[in-house]
Protein backbone atom coordinates (compact mmCIF):
# COMPACT_ATOMS: atom_id res chain seq x y z
CA UNK A 1 0.00 0.00 0.00
CA UNK A 2 1.11 3.64 -0.59
CA UNK A 3 1.92 6.30 1.01
CA UNK A 4 0.88 8.66 -1.57
CA UNK A 5 -2.48 10.64 -1.12
CA UNK A 6 -5.20 9.69 -3.34
CA UNK A 7 -4.57 13.28 -5.24
CA UNK A 8 -1.29 12.37 -5.24
CA UNK A 9 -1.61 9.47 -6.73
CA UNK A 10 -4.22 10.85 -9.02
CA UNK A 11 -2.13 13.97 -10.12
CA UNK A 12 1.13 11.86 -10.68
CA UNK A 13 -1.11 9.43 -12.96
CA UNK A 14 -2.81 12.70 -14.88
CA UNK A 15 0.72 13.73 -15.77
CA UNK A 16 1.55 10.36 -17.45
CA UNK A 17 -2.28 10.31 -19.19
CA UNK A 18 -0.89 14.13 -20.40
CA UNK A 19 2.39 12.40 -21.64
CA UNK A 20 0.41 9.79 -23.18
CA UNK A 21 -2.05 11.82 -24.86
CA UNK A 22 0.39 14.08 -26.43
CA UNK A 23 0.94 11.98 -29.69
CA UNK A 24 -2.68 11.32 -30.45
CA UNK A 25 -5.71 13.10 -28.16
CA UNK A 26 -2.92 16.52 -28.06
CA UNK A 27 -5.81 18.42 -26.53
CA UNK A 28 -6.77 15.57 -23.41
CA UNK A 29 -2.80 16.38 -23.27
CA UNK A 30 -3.45 19.52 -22.14
CA UNK A 31 -6.63 19.09 -20.10
CA UNK A 32 -4.30 16.19 -17.99
CA UNK A 33 -1.65 18.79 -17.47
CA UNK A 34 -3.78 21.03 -15.86
CA UNK A 35 -5.61 18.53 -14.29
CA UNK A 36 -2.74 17.18 -12.53
CA UNK A 37 -1.88 20.90 -11.72
CA UNK A 38 -5.27 20.49 -9.88
CA UNK A 39 -5.06 17.76 -7.67
CA UNK A 40 -1.12 18.70 -6.99
CA UNK A 41 -2.72 21.89 -5.53
CA UNK A 42 -4.91 19.29 -3.52
CA UNK A 43 -2.80 17.57 -2.35
CA UNK A 44 -0.54 20.43 -0.80
CA UNK A 45 -4.04 21.90 0.53
CA UNK A 46 -4.05 18.15 2.30
CA UNK A 47 -0.81 18.36 4.01
CA UNK A 48 -1.48 22.08 5.23
CA UNK A 49 -5.28 20.92 7.06
CA UNK A 50 -6.98 23.25 4.18
CA UNK A 51 -8.34 20.63 1.72
CA UNK A 52 -11.83 20.76 4.33
CA UNK A 53 -12.35 24.65 4.36
CA UNK A 54 -11.65 24.43 0.44
CA UNK A 55 -13.70 21.84 -0.40
CA UNK A 56 -16.34 23.33 1.84
CA UNK A 57 -16.62 26.58 0.09
CA UNK A 58 -16.79 24.94 -3.11
CA UNK A 59 -19.79 22.74 -1.96
CA UNK A 60 -21.27 26.10 -0.95
CA UNK A 61 -21.28 27.83 -4.17
CA UNK A 62 -25.19 28.37 -5.69
CA UNK A 63 -25.60 25.16 -8.53
CA UNK A 64 -25.55 27.47 -11.46
CA UNK A 65 -21.90 28.75 -10.28
CA UNK A 66 -20.17 25.48 -9.82
CA UNK A 67 -18.52 25.03 -12.53
CA UNK A 68 -16.62 28.25 -12.76
CA UNK A 69 -16.79 29.45 -9.75
CA UNK A 70 -15.10 25.92 -8.42
CA UNK A 71 -11.77 26.77 -10.59
CA UNK A 72 -12.55 30.75 -8.82
CA UNK A 73 -12.06 29.50 -5.79
CA UNK A 74 -9.08 27.01 -6.27
CA UNK A 75 -7.48 29.93 -8.53
CA UNK A 76 -7.87 32.39 -5.34
CA UNK A 77 -6.25 29.64 -3.11
CA UNK A 78 -3.76 29.01 -5.33
CA UNK A 79 -3.01 33.06 -5.28
CA UNK A 80 -3.25 32.82 -1.46
CA UNK A 81 0.15 30.37 -1.91
CA UNK A 82 2.09 32.25 -3.75
CA UNK A 83 1.58 35.32 -2.05
CA UNK A 84 2.95 32.94 1.36
CA UNK A 85 5.92 32.09 -0.29
CA UNK A 86 6.14 34.70 -2.15
CA UNK A 87 6.85 33.00 -5.56
CA UNK A 88 6.42 36.18 -7.60
CA UNK A 89 3.57 34.95 -9.37
CA UNK A 90 5.29 31.93 -10.39
CA UNK A 91 2.78 29.76 -9.21
CA UNK A 92 -0.42 31.45 -10.15
CA UNK A 93 0.54 32.05 -13.39
CA UNK A 94 1.35 28.85 -14.85
CA UNK A 95 -1.76 27.83 -13.13
CA UNK A 96 -3.76 29.94 -14.81
CA UNK A 97 -2.12 29.44 -17.82
CA UNK A 98 -3.09 25.78 -17.95
CA UNK A 99 -6.62 26.01 -16.09
CA UNK A 100 -6.83 28.56 -19.61
CA UNK A 101 -6.13 26.02 -22.13
CA UNK A 102 -7.93 23.42 -20.48
CA UNK A 103 -11.33 25.09 -20.43
CA UNK A 104 -10.83 26.31 -24.18
CA UNK A 105 -9.72 22.31 -25.02
CA UNK A 106 -12.26 20.89 -22.77
CA UNK A 107 -15.15 23.12 -22.95
CA UNK A 108 -14.60 25.05 -26.09
CA UNK A 109 -15.32 28.21 -24.58
CA UNK A 110 -14.75 30.68 -27.55
CA UNK A 111 -13.06 28.48 -29.54
CA UNK A 112 -13.94 29.76 -32.86
CA UNK A 113 -13.34 33.17 -31.45
CA UNK A 114 -9.90 31.42 -30.50
CA UNK A 115 -8.55 29.61 -32.88
CA UNK A 116 -8.42 28.37 -36.94
CA UNK A 117 -9.65 25.46 -36.21
CA UNK A 118 -10.77 22.59 -33.25
CA UNK A 119 -8.64 22.37 -30.46
CA UNK A 120 -7.89 18.56 -31.64
CA UNK A 121 -6.24 20.00 -34.66
CA UNK A 122 -4.87 23.20 -33.12
CA UNK A 123 -3.21 21.10 -30.01
CA UNK A 124 -2.34 18.56 -32.68
CA UNK A 125 0.20 20.98 -34.32
CA UNK A 126 2.00 20.86 -31.36
CA UNK A 127 5.81 19.25 -31.39
CA UNK A 128 7.72 18.21 -28.72
CA UNK A 129 9.12 21.39 -28.26
CA UNK A 130 5.48 22.90 -27.65
CA UNK A 131 4.52 20.22 -25.04
CA UNK A 132 7.86 20.67 -23.23
CA UNK A 133 6.77 24.70 -22.78
CA UNK A 134 3.80 23.19 -21.22
CA UNK A 135 5.23 20.11 -19.22
CA UNK A 136 7.59 22.70 -17.97
CA UNK A 137 4.67 24.56 -16.22
CA UNK A 138 3.47 22.13 -14.70
CA UNK A 139 6.91 21.48 -13.47
CA UNK A 140 7.31 24.93 -12.24
CA UNK A 141 3.89 24.19 -10.36
CA UNK A 142 5.42 21.51 -8.31
CA UNK A 143 8.21 23.17 -7.65
CA UNK A 144 6.68 25.93 -6.30
CA UNK A 145 3.85 23.83 -4.01
CA UNK A 146 6.85 21.80 -2.97
CA UNK A 147 8.70 25.02 -1.24
CA UNK A 148 5.11 25.91 0.16
CA UNK A 149 5.14 22.74 1.88
CA UNK A 150 8.75 22.89 3.00
CA UNK A 151 7.77 26.94 4.34
CA UNK A 152 4.46 25.51 6.29
CA UNK A 153 6.78 21.73 7.81
CA UNK A 154 9.54 24.29 8.68
CA UNK A 155 6.79 26.88 10.40
CA UNK A 156 4.98 24.19 12.30
CA UNK A 157 8.36 22.88 13.81
CA UNK A 158 9.39 25.89 15.09
CA UNK A 159 6.21 26.35 16.28
CA UNK A 160 6.15 23.70 18.35
CA UNK A 161 9.71 23.62 19.84
CA UNK B 1 -25.15 66.23 1.76
CA UNK B 2 -26.85 68.24 -0.78
CA UNK B 3 -30.25 66.93 -1.94
CA UNK B 4 -30.46 66.60 -5.85
CA UNK B 5 -34.53 66.74 -5.86
CA UNK B 6 -35.06 64.38 -8.64
CA UNK B 7 -38.89 64.79 -7.92
CA UNK B 8 -39.32 68.11 -8.66
CA UNK B 9 -38.07 67.51 -12.37
CA UNK B 10 -40.55 66.68 -14.33
CA UNK B 11 -39.70 63.69 -16.91
CA UNK B 12 -37.78 65.06 -19.27
CA UNK B 13 -35.66 67.06 -17.25
CA UNK B 14 -35.03 64.17 -14.97
CA UNK B 15 -33.85 61.93 -17.67
CA UNK B 16 -31.82 65.31 -18.74
CA UNK B 17 -30.45 64.89 -15.11
CA UNK B 18 -29.74 61.69 -15.66
CA UNK B 19 -28.33 61.53 -18.25
CA UNK B 20 -25.51 64.59 -17.19
CA UNK B 21 -24.73 62.36 -14.20
CA UNK B 22 -24.62 59.24 -16.00
CA UNK B 23 -21.50 61.05 -17.92
CA UNK B 24 -20.33 62.72 -14.97
CA UNK B 25 -19.83 59.26 -13.37
CA UNK B 26 -18.49 58.40 -16.66
CA UNK B 27 -15.91 60.82 -16.80
CA UNK B 28 -15.23 60.55 -13.32
CA UNK B 29 -14.66 56.46 -13.71
CA UNK B 30 -11.79 57.48 -16.08
CA UNK B 31 -10.23 58.72 -13.40
CA UNK B 32 -10.11 55.66 -10.69
CA UNK B 33 -6.89 54.37 -10.32
CA UNK B 34 -8.79 51.11 -11.25
CA UNK B 35 -9.80 52.39 -14.73
CA UNK B 36 -5.97 53.72 -15.14
CA UNK B 37 -4.26 50.78 -14.16
CA UNK B 38 -6.28 48.60 -16.29
CA UNK B 39 -5.81 51.12 -19.82
CA UNK B 40 -2.41 51.34 -18.49
CA UNK B 41 -2.25 46.86 -19.06
CA UNK B 42 -4.17 47.45 -22.38
CA UNK B 43 -1.20 49.54 -23.60
CA UNK B 44 1.51 47.21 -21.83
CA UNK B 45 0.21 44.03 -23.76
CA UNK B 46 -0.73 45.70 -27.26
CA UNK B 47 3.10 46.27 -26.94
CA UNK B 48 4.04 42.16 -27.35
CA UNK B 49 5.08 40.72 -30.39
CA UNK B 50 2.85 40.78 -33.08
CA UNK B 51 -0.66 42.13 -30.87
CA UNK B 52 -3.16 44.12 -32.94
CA UNK B 53 -5.20 45.78 -30.67
CA UNK B 54 -6.73 44.75 -26.90
CA UNK B 55 -9.77 45.31 -25.05
CA UNK B 56 -11.20 44.60 -21.47
CA UNK B 57 -14.43 43.12 -21.17
CA UNK B 58 -15.90 42.38 -17.67
CA UNK B 59 -19.73 40.60 -16.93
CA UNK B 60 -22.54 42.93 -16.55
CA UNK B 61 -23.49 40.85 -13.21
CA UNK B 62 -21.41 38.96 -10.57
CA UNK B 63 -17.84 39.83 -9.87
CA UNK B 64 -17.14 43.46 -11.44
CA UNK B 65 -13.12 42.84 -10.73
CA UNK B 66 -13.43 39.69 -13.11
CA UNK B 67 -11.91 41.13 -16.02
CA UNK B 68 -11.52 39.40 -19.56
CA UNK B 69 -8.54 40.79 -21.28
CA UNK B 70 -8.68 40.06 -25.26
CA UNK B 71 -5.89 40.52 -27.68
CA UNK B 72 -6.03 40.46 -31.18
CA UNK B 73 -3.62 38.79 -32.96
CA UNK B 74 -2.29 36.37 -35.57
CA UNK B 75 -0.17 33.79 -34.77
CA UNK B 76 0.69 30.25 -35.13
CA UNK B 77 0.59 27.53 -32.23
CA UNK B 78 3.71 28.03 -30.87
CA UNK B 79 3.75 32.19 -30.95
CA UNK B 80 0.56 31.57 -29.18
CA UNK B 81 1.83 29.51 -26.55
CA UNK B 82 4.48 32.66 -25.55
CA UNK B 83 2.28 35.29 -26.41
CA UNK B 84 -0.19 34.06 -23.66
CA UNK B 85 2.66 33.24 -21.10
CA UNK B 86 3.81 36.99 -21.97
CA UNK B 87 0.76 38.23 -21.58
CA UNK B 88 -0.40 36.08 -17.93
CA UNK B 89 2.94 37.72 -16.90
CA UNK B 90 1.95 41.11 -17.46
CA UNK B 91 -1.96 40.76 -16.38
CA UNK B 92 -0.55 39.70 -12.78
CA UNK B 93 1.52 41.89 -12.24
CA UNK B 94 -1.84 44.65 -12.67
CA UNK B 95 -3.88 42.47 -11.13
CA UNK B 96 -1.98 41.96 -7.84
CA UNK B 97 -1.24 45.94 -7.63
CA UNK B 98 -4.75 46.30 -8.06
CA UNK B 99 -5.30 44.10 -5.31
CA UNK B 100 -3.41 45.69 -2.85
CA UNK B 101 -4.42 49.41 -4.28
CA UNK B 102 -7.85 47.82 -3.06
CA UNK B 103 -6.91 45.51 -0.11
CA UNK B 104 -8.51 42.79 -1.34
CA UNK B 105 -7.13 39.89 -3.01
CA UNK B 106 -10.35 39.73 -5.92
CA UNK B 107 -9.35 40.90 -8.86
CA UNK B 108 -9.36 37.96 -11.59
CA UNK B 109 -7.74 38.55 -14.82
CA UNK B 110 -8.13 36.22 -17.57
CA UNK B 111 -5.87 36.48 -21.10
CA UNK B 112 -7.87 35.42 -24.09
CA UNK B 113 -5.95 35.56 -27.62
CA UNK B 114 -8.53 36.38 -30.50
CA UNK B 115 -8.53 35.92 -34.09
CA UNK B 116 -11.49 38.80 -34.08
CA UNK B 117 -13.82 40.79 -31.45
CA UNK B 118 -17.27 38.91 -32.56
CA UNK B 119 -19.85 37.29 -30.61
CA UNK B 120 -19.95 39.57 -27.78
CA UNK B 121 -22.46 38.85 -25.44
CA UNK B 122 -25.40 40.70 -23.93
CA UNK B 123 -24.00 39.91 -20.36
CA UNK B 124 -20.98 41.26 -20.91
CA UNK B 125 -19.62 44.80 -21.40
CA UNK B 126 -16.90 46.20 -23.23
CA UNK B 127 -15.00 48.35 -19.93
CA UNK B 128 -11.85 49.29 -22.57
CA UNK B 129 -10.76 49.10 -26.23
CA UNK B 130 -8.93 51.67 -28.46
CA UNK B 131 -11.79 50.95 -31.41
CA UNK B 132 -14.96 51.99 -28.56
CA UNK B 133 -13.81 53.86 -25.26
CA UNK B 134 -16.45 52.84 -22.94
CA UNK B 135 -16.15 53.82 -18.98
CA UNK B 136 -16.11 51.11 -15.71
CA UNK B 137 -19.89 51.37 -14.60
CA UNK B 138 -20.10 53.34 -11.00
CA UNK B 139 -21.47 49.92 -9.29
CA UNK B 140 -18.19 48.19 -10.14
Amino acid sequence: MTDLSIYLQQAKANEESAKIAQKDSPEWAIIMYFYAALHYVNDYALNVDQLDSLQEKIESLGEGEKIESAHSVMRKYVKEIDYTINAKKELINNYNYLFDESMLARYLVNYEKCLDCSPREHYGKYTDREFKKISDKLEKIKIKLQEALRKYESSKKSKTK
Amino acid sequence: MFPLHLEKFNSNNHFNVFNMLRKLFGFIDKLRPEFIAIKRLVAELETLPKVQTVRAIRNRKGNSRKVVFEILANVNPSERIDLLTNAIDLSSETEWKLDVLTRSRDWEFQIKIVKNFSGDKKSQVVILSNDRPKYLSPAS
